[in-house]
């Protein structure tokens, strides 16, 4: 018998590694032309933010009253993306669901991808990036801009941490597997990092309490990653953002944003890779009822920020309100473009089985992604033109604000960046945790697979 | 169009603005105009009429300042201390322009009583010197207060009491000998000076047999070396003295800056929030550094 299952178990383990090791060592034509691609718009826009280092941030499309525009935009864009990490993580770590191992380390290599890219954006936004160092010397711990770098290094950190831990008996596997298939020099880096795995019941011990542990930390943390993010704009007295549930409208938003990127993740990986046997149907199912979960509560958190105000019509609410609703106001037709594509139809259409299949499940996705970057430039660009007080005595360009080309390119550079660290990340380690598939499929994994 | 009709409508034209213009007028009947002053020309009446002046008057028509005529155009209220407009409107006249009103001036009748109005027009009257009041039964018999003071006031002198935490504006004065004199019964004004205009705590007050006025400061706020400036002058103004007065008490001036505050530097955070941020930073890390240190064990628990 326990010869038996020896040999099942290995001829198991031969698939699994089979499957999920061998696109690590394949360099397709395709992965080069796409990392190429990657890498020329990254190169653009270093070339486009080197003007705007010299010639400062006139080569923007901000002025004097908005002054935060797309860089800032981005920001919260990717803030929300990595907040991922946590939604995932809570449902496998809270509400105990098997069903997310495969997608699990996908999620949280977006999150670690995005949180690090955050912070590059708001460099980008910065006038003056050589005084960065001036917030540690002279930040003030009353400032909510002090929390939120705070906190977002904190994520980080708790993310690398979740992806690391987990992928230590993937790396012994590497270790004991791929010595002859691998260079030399990536040998020993996961000779290294696998810490001398060996699959003992001791070591699998602490993993797993280490596990449990930071599964449930990164809730709060995330919670107060991105209600941090939020107070940035709902701290201060302005319409638009002067909102009592700005937190819970944007750590939702989050989710819905982090579920549309999960569900493009998973799709191109799992074509490039051919994972169909691991990342099936059923997971694109469960994976758009879960965008459908959190966008239903999104979706009623939006109807609280705006029809309580647009209700009221409080004088400067009433201002912003317009240039919101109306097809005529400056914002109008991107507003609702957004809430239909982003938001409205992907909730719509997820509710019905047919569109949970994979292919529309990456279209929805996409427009949920595209769809929540935009719904971020609506939330910090309009408020930013209706201040209280009136606008006067200014060039015409201050009343309004259309990012310039160059602010375009560094923008699209930064996202190519989080791209890029993504691309890097699915190659050089195993996108899904192949010892807990085994576990799955009942190979025992207390010994050095 | 011919002559004809462009004179007619001019005529008709200016009889329209003029009728317009006599609609805007007082509309006072002869009958208005003769009344007598309605009550005692004392100066009690005249104080009280002060006061309700003071109240409700002064804020539109400012100082009742004597002069020949009135320097303020409309809508600026009129000075009320013109002496060719006080020559020209008879009591009866003026009591009823204040109970009717006109254009910018409200009409009284409603908010203050026939007897309050009439103590107006006795105060108004007593900056008029050529005025004769009625004579009636009830001014007969009415002595002034005080004895007028018949010596010369020489300057007026503001102190501060530490004990009374009052102040004491006195007169200073000679008889007609030239010897000395206390000053009863003259009307001072004390004012405290401030950045957006004089407070007065008091106007109008008299004199008391001592040639004094006694006020007491209450919580007044001197500045943060315990100086109040302050105006003590005769309410005919024909005297004034201005001078800085150090008071017991310094001003205790909490600067917003200084204190734990959310807008403070980074020094001078709140406690709470200090600790909060601290508490929440500081136990993360320590459950990450935790982790790391699995990882260790973890390292220690490979097999050689
Ligand atoms: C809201 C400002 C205002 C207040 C308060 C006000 N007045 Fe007047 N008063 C005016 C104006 C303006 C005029 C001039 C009206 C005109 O000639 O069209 C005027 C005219 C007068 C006149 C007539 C002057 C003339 O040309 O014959 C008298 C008398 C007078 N006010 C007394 C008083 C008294 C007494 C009070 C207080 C009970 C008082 N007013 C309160 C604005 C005010």
């Amino acid at each position: 018998m326990s010869e038996n299952k020896k040999q099942s178990d290995e001829a198991i383990m031969l698939k699994i590694r089979e499957d999920l090791l061998t696109p690590m060592t394949k360099f397709p034509l395709s992965y080069k032309i796409w990392i190429g691609s990657l890498l020329t718009i990254i190169a653009v826009a270093i070339w486009g933010y080197t003007i705007q280092l010299q010639n400062g941030l006139g080569e923007t499309g901000m002025r004097d009253y908005v002054s935060w525009g797309v860089y800032i935009a981005s920001f919260v864009f990717f803030v929300a993306t990595a907040l991922v990490g946590m939604l995932i993580s809570a449902v496998v770590g809270l509400v105990g669901q098997k069903w997310i191992t495969p997608i699990s380390r996908i999620a949280e290599m977006i999150a670690l991808a995005f949180a690090m890219v955050a912070g590059i954006a708001i460099v980008a936004d910065m006038g003056r990036p050589d005084r960065i160092l001036n917030l540690l010397f002279h930040g003030r711990f009353q400032s909510p801009i002090i929390w939120d770098v705070t906190v977002v290094n904190l994520y980080i950190f708790i993310s690398i941490l979740l992806l690391f831990l987990p992928l230590l008996p993937d790396l012994g596997i590497i270790r004991n597997h791929m010595k002859k298939d691998l260079p030399k020099w990536q040998w020993n880096m996961y000779n290294i990092l696998s810490l001398g795995w060996v699959g003992t019941p001791g070591q699998y011990k602490i993993l797993h309490s280490t596990l449990r542990v930071l599964l449930i930390l990164i809730v709060p943390v995330a919670m107060a990653l991105h209600t941090v993010t939020s107070w940035l704009s709902a701290l201060t007295l302005r319409a638009g953002w002067d909102s009592t549930i700005f937190g819970p409208y944007y750590v939702t938003g989050a989710f819905v944003a982090g579920a549309g990127a999960v569900l493009v993740a998973m799709y191109f990986i799992r074509k490039a890779y051919r994972l169909e046997d691991y990342i099936t149907d059923f997971h694109f199912d469960k994976m758009g009822k879960l965008m459908v979960l959190v966008g239903l509560v999104y979706l009623y958190f939006n109807i609280n920020e705006f029809l309580v105000p647009g209700y009221k019509m409080k004088a400067a609410d009433a201002d912003h309100i317009f240039t919101l609703f109306s097809l005529n106001g400056e914002y109008g037709v991107m507003f609702w473009l957004t809430q239909t594509f982003g938001l409205l139809l992907p909730i719509t259409l997820g509710l019905f089985k047919p569109f949970r299949k994979p292919f529309p499940m990456m279209l929805i996705g996409l427009a949920i992604v595209i769809g929540a970057w935009f719904k971020r430039v609506i939330i910090i660009v309009p408020t930013m033109i209706h201040a209280y007080l009136p606008i006067q005595n200014v060039p015409e360009s201050f009343h309004h604000y259309t990012p310039t080309g160059l602010e375009i390119t560094v923008t699209l550079g930064i996202v190519a960046m989080a791209v890029l660290i993504i691309s890097i990340l699915v190659k050089l380690f195993p996108v899904i945790s192949l010892w807990e598939i085994a576990e799955e499929k009942g190979v025992d994994i207390h010994k050095d697979l | 169009m011919n002559k004809l009709s462009k004179i007619l409508s001019f005529v008709s034209i200016s009889l329209l603005i003029l009728t317009n213009v006599q609609a805007q007028d007082w509309n006072i009947t002869a009958e208005q105009k003769d009344m007598k002053l309605g009550v005692a020309y004392t100066e009690d009446i005249q104080d009280a009429g002060n006061t309700i002046f003071k109240k409700s008057c002064k804020m539109c028509h400012g100082d009742v300042n004597i002069a020949t005529t009135n320097d303020r155009e409309l809508p600026l209220a009129p000075n009320l201390g013109a002496t060719d407009w006080q020559g020209a409107n008879t009591d009866g006249e003026i009591f009823t322009k204040i109970s009717n009103g006109k254009g910018g001036m409200p009409p009284f009748s409603g908010s203050l009583s026939d007897d309050d109005r009439w103590k107006i027009v006795a105060f108004i009257r007593s900056s008029y010197s050529d005025y004769t009041p009625p004579v009636t039964d009830a001014t007969a018999d009415t002595k002034p207060k005080t004895p007028k003071f018949e010596g010369e006031i020489k300057d007026i002198e503001a102190t501060y009491d530490d004990e009374l935490n009052s102040f004491i504006v006195r007169i200073i004065a000679v008889d007609a000998d030239g010897h000395p004199a206390k000053a009863q019964g003259i009307k001072l004004d004390f004012f405290v000076k401030r950045y957006f205009g004089d407070m007065a705590l008091f106007e109008g007050e008299r004199s008391n047999e001592d040639g004094e006025v006694i006020i007491e400061a209450g919580k007044l706020k001197a500045d943060k070396d315990g100086n109040i400036s302050i105006i003590a002058r005769t309410s005919d103004k024909a005297i004034t003295s201005e001078k800085t007065i150090t008071i017991g008490y310094a001003k205790v001036w909490d600067n917003p800056i200084l204190g734990r505050n959310i807008w403070g530097t980074s020094g001078r955070t709140p406690l709470w929030m200090l600790i909060s941020y601290l508490v929440f930073t500081f136990g993360t890390l320590l459950v990450l550094g935790w982790a790391a240190f699995q990882l260790l064990r973890i390292h220690n628990l490979r097999e050689r």
